[in-house]
């Protein structure tokens, strides 16, 4: 079930993890997300992103499994 | 795919009432029953009225106002000598308290299901489950 994980620090950042999610969704849903918080007032300004190692191996699973 | 998303996080314009319910969380850790509205909030030679306070007797004022500037910035008085959070303390934990209701809100209208909430040392966790 793919699950985003919010961590809201102390020092005002917030830290999103996208596990089990398939494609590009995750990132569809971050989006919605960060639409949502600035109608609530809140800007977020992203300062990092990158794709986690799993990522890399669905890809290339996806990949195999079209090649055969 | 999977992903690590860092943002930094500034409230402009918030909801009244998800600024409200933030500042009751600092009120209660601070042993303070109620939130006030539309207080003075009085420091060393200074004095503010505030569209909410948390009203409690300091060494040198009677309490932490937050009001929201011509900008829609939310800003915090108080005279923090000997207080038990500092301004830029205080400021910071509105912040995150504010973030974290304004996710479970922006979560529910996105039709995720909060699936686990915690506090851990770095901060508060919240898993939204489709």
């Amino acid at each position: 079930m793919p699950t985003t994980r919010v961590m809201v620090t102390k020092d005002g950042k917030v830290v999103v993890e996208g596990i089990g999610y398939i494609g590009d969704s995750c990132l569809i849903d971050l989006q919605h997300l960060q639409e949502a918080l600035k109608s609530l007032g809140i800007d977020v300004n992203i300062e990092m992103q990158q794709k986690k190692p799993e990522a890399y191996a669905v890809a290339s699973e996806e990949v195999a499994e079209h090649g055969e | 795919m999977s992903h690590w998303t860092v943002a930094k996080v500034k409230v402009k314009n918030p909801n009244l009432e998800l600024l409200r319910q933030a500042l009751q969380a600092i009120a209660q850790e601070l042993g303070v029953q109620q939130v006030v509205e539309n207080y003075e909030v009085i420091g060393w030679g200074a004095r503010r009225r505030c569209l909410y306070a948390v009203p409690m007797r300091l060494p040198y004022g009677n309490g932490y106002g937050v009001y929201i500037d011509s900008s829609g910035e939310v800003r915090v008085v108080v005279d923090d000598h000997g207080a038990p959070l500092s301004a830029n303390e205080f400021a910071q934990k509105l912040t995150q308290y504010y973030t974290v209701l304004a996710v479970q809100l922006a979560a529910q209208q996105l039709g995720f299901a909060i699936t686990d909430a915690r506090q851990t040392p770095q901060g508060i966790v919240l898993d939204l489950t489709r």
